[in-house]
Formats: C-alpha cells, structure tokens, sequence
C-alpha cells in the first residue's frame, strides 16, 4: 500500500465522518477510522476504538493506527455539539467540547506529524463550522471551532515548509443526526438560519466530504491556512426573514 | 466627561476589568478612570462577583505560553484551555445572562495576535480563537437585551515586555495606550448599534490578511 495514500479520519461512525469515510473510499484511499462507537462503515483499511476526550487512551489508539505505517493525511472531523443558553451554561459542557473538539485535534496530528515530515509531505483538515463567526445557544461550541479555526492558521504556518498542508471545512447546516437534535425545528434561532440560507436547503453530508476531498488530494498543494465554508451560501450571513419566501414567489412568477 | 448613564446605571458606572496582569490593564484603567467610569480591576480568571452590578465588562485576558504542536503537553495546553473558556462564560452568564436591568450592557475582549495564527504558538492560538468565538456567540444572544459584544484585536509589538521585533508595522505601532483607546470607544455609550466586531489596532499588520 502507497503510505501516502493512508488517510485516518475520525468520528468515523455517524454523519459527517461516516460520509467523508465513504468518499475517500470510493476514491480509492486506505482510510483508517477512530471513533467511540464500533459500527463504522464498510470498507475501512483499519480502526480503532477509543473516547477521545481521554487523551491517553487516543494515543494508544493512533499507536495501534500508525503500526501499519506513517499516515500523511488527517481529517479532524470528531466533534460534537450542545445547545445551551448562557443562562444555562456549565463549565462542564465547555470542559467537555474542549477536550472532544480540540484536544482530539492536537493528539491526532501530534501522533501523525513525525511520518508527514519523514514524507515531506502531509494533508490536515480540520472539520470547523459556520459557527466560528458565532452562534447564539451555542457559544461553547462556537468557542471551540474558533479555536480550531485559529488552530488551522497557526499549523498551516508551523508545517507550510515540510509539505504539509492545513486547512479547514466549514460546514453550514447539514442534515445529520446532531443537526436534527441541536436544532428544534421551530426556535427562532434555528428558522433564522435554516430561512436564510440563499440555496433554501440544508446540506448533505456528502457535500461536506467533496471539499474535504479537495484539500486531500495530492495536486492541491499550494493551499494552506485556508478555510472552505460548505454552507449554501449561509457564511455570507442570512437573508433577513421572508426574503426567500419573496425570492421564491418571484421565481414562480417567471 | 462623564459619559451618559449605561442602561439605568447610577452614576458614574462600574467597568469590571478582568485583566490583573494584562500590560494593558493600567492603560485601560486610567484611560476609563479619565472618562469618568470607576474601574475595579479583578483576575481574568475570577469567578464572578454578584454583588456588583458593572455596566461594562472588559476581558484582557492571560495569553498561554507560545510553543509548537510537537512541544506542547495537550492535557495541560487543555487545562489552560479550559480554564480561559470557562471563567468569562460563567461571568457573562452571572452579571449579564441572569441579570434584569441591572445587566452589563458592553462586553469587550480584548485578545492578543496569537488568533491570527502565528507558527509555534498552539495553545495560545486555540485559546485566543476560543474567546473570539465565544464573543462573537454573545454578540448574537444578547443582542435581544441591548448588549454589545466586542473584541479588539492587539498587535503583537503592543507589550512594552515583548521584544522589539524587527518586521515593521504600516503605522507606528501601537502602545498600551491605544489599546484603551479603542476600548474606551467600545464602551462608549454611543456605540451602541456597534456588536460582534473585530477592531485590530496592529499598526497596519493584519492590513494585507485574511480577517480572523
């Protein structure tokens, strides 16, 4: 097996990951999971089961990883969210995304780096959110995707002359099943969003995995630091309520 | 001058300035002292006082020792991490979230250039990343309740501590000063319809870039 061809992505499992695991399959990849959850999809080169909020636990998993030889490319796509006033908020749900939303990260390509520079070439993407901007219900969350977002410019200079690219995805609002339970269908703070996204759709996550694809790829190599929002046009901010319906109505009307 | 009330606050109002520590924490104070606001200067990672009912609260908060990914210790780089989300969270959510009236209706950030993602500098680069994020998130929820949410975006020549750096700035570059100059703005009751921004006093560096 070509090493540079060995791609671990994890949060492998469900939603976004289990289609960026599917894609990168098709496309011919050796894709290597990590995950909590153990019914990953079919067609994995390899896996590991490990809680990667336990930092020791993640290292003896991407060890396990990595006998198989160096991994030269690397999706950060495990993450997770809680929607929360700040009425409401906990140190623990802020502890929590911290250690599963970065910590994760950090371990991840600390464990992959020393075969990367080995290579003088290497592919991070980093899995943020339309939410680096910001979000309402959802501040301890949006914290750690600009956290990552930062993250991504600061690697992307760090590892710019070994090879190694970094770069980020910034998924708007897609049709997972973390999606569906963060976001009530009727709060206001949702229909903002979901009423304001100029495509009128949420995204699949197959859409997700097509830009992470992009920055996978051997050719695109001259983009670094970069983040690609996959947002329907939403990280350009939403249209103000009803602009759509009224959009919409002077489409029908020809 | 004394400025106008904030949101029903007596006369002259309270900053609450979460930056023991900060280099830019005597700037600010005499900056605001100047405009007639009484400053009571606190930890950046104090817990929240609720008996004090501030109208403007400015986070300058500790920035984590700069070092590469390879060097850095993740489960302390998570610690600091944590720690520097936590504390404004749990303050936002005490003297602004739970609070009537007697809210504090400016919140400002002040964060160093470590955001903009220099090389060697992970932790650092998460956590100012992660304040940013966390008051672009207030901007939005308090927008509702009046409240504005700022960040200003210092410079890395603005520490009289730092070493003289021999890249030059477009403008001179900035002082502790101006720092509070851009602070005072903020706050400024007449800033009111002003949330969610990024103000970079930098001298001109992040002129060329990409926005944080």
């Amino acid at each position: 097996m070509d090493p540079a061809q060995r791609v671990l992505v994890t949060g492998v499992a469900t939603g976004i990951g289990r289609a960026i695991a599917e894609r990168l399959t098709a496309d011919g990849y050796a894709v290597l999971g990590l995950d909590i959850d153990a019914a990953v999809p079919d067609g994995l080169a390899g896996f590991a089961q490990a809680d990667v909020t336990d930092p020791a636990a993640t290292r003896a998993a991407l060890a396990r990883l990595l006998e198989g030889g160096p991994i030269t490319r690397l999706v950060n796509n495990v993450g997770s969210s809680r929607r929360e006033y700040i009425a409401d908020a906990t140190a623990e749900t802020q502890r929590w995304l911290v250690r599963l939303n970065l910590g994760s990260a950090m371990l991840c390509v600390q464990a992959v780096l020393p075969g990367m520079r080995a290579a003088g070439f290497g592919r991070i993407v980093n899995i943020t959110s339309r939410a680096v901007f910001g979000r309402e219900t959802r501040s301890a969350y949006a914290a750690t995707k600009a956290a990552l977002a930062a993250l991504t410019r600061s690697w992307a200079r760090e590892f710019a002359a070994a090879g190694i690219t970094c770069n980020a995805v910034g998924p708007g609002m897609i049709n997972t099943d973390l999606f569906r339970r963060n976001n009530p269908a009727d709060a206001p703070d949702v229909t903002r969003l979901t009423g304001g996204v100029p495509m009128r759709r949420i995204g699949e996550p197959a859409e997700i995995a097509q830009a992470v694809a992009h920055f996978l790829e051997a050719r695109s190599s001259y983009v670094t630091g970069q983040m690609l929002f996959v947002c329907g046009g939403l990280s350009l901010g939403p249209l103000e309520p009803g602009r759509n319906a009224e959009l919409e109505a002077a489409d029908r009307l020809g | 001058m004394m400025p106008p009330s904030v949101a029903g606050q007596p006369q002259p109002p309270l900053v609450l300035l979460l930056g023991r520590g900060s280099p830019f924490a005597a700037a600010i104070e005499r900056r605001l002292a100047a405009e007639g606001y009484r400053v009571a200067l606190q930890d950046a990672a104090a817990a929240p006082d609720e008996e004090v009912s501030p109208a403007a609260i400015v986070f300058a908060p500790k920035v984590p020792r700069a070092t590469g990914l390879a060097e850095t210790v993740v489960e302390e780089a998570l610690l600091e991490l944590e720690e520097a989300l936590v504390a404004p969270t749990l303050v936002v959510r005490d003297l602004v979230a739970r609070r009537g009236p007697d809210r504090a209706s400016r919140l400002l950030m002040v964060v160093d250039w470590a955001v903009t993602g220099p090389p060697g500098a992970t932790a650092a680069a998460a956590a100012m990343g992660g304040l940013v994020g966390l008051a672009r998130s207030w901007a939005l929820e308090f927008a509702p309740l009046g409240v504005t949410a700022n960040i200003v975006l210092v410079g890395p020549d603005a520490d009289p501590a730092a070493p003289a750096r021999a890249l030059p700035t477009l403008v001179r570059p900035p002082s502790a000063e101006d720092v509070a100059h851009a602070v005072a703005f903020f706050l400024d009751p007449r800033a009111g319809s002003v949330t969610g921004q990024v103000l970079a006093v930098c001298g001109g560096r992040s002129a060329a870039a990409m926005p944080v």
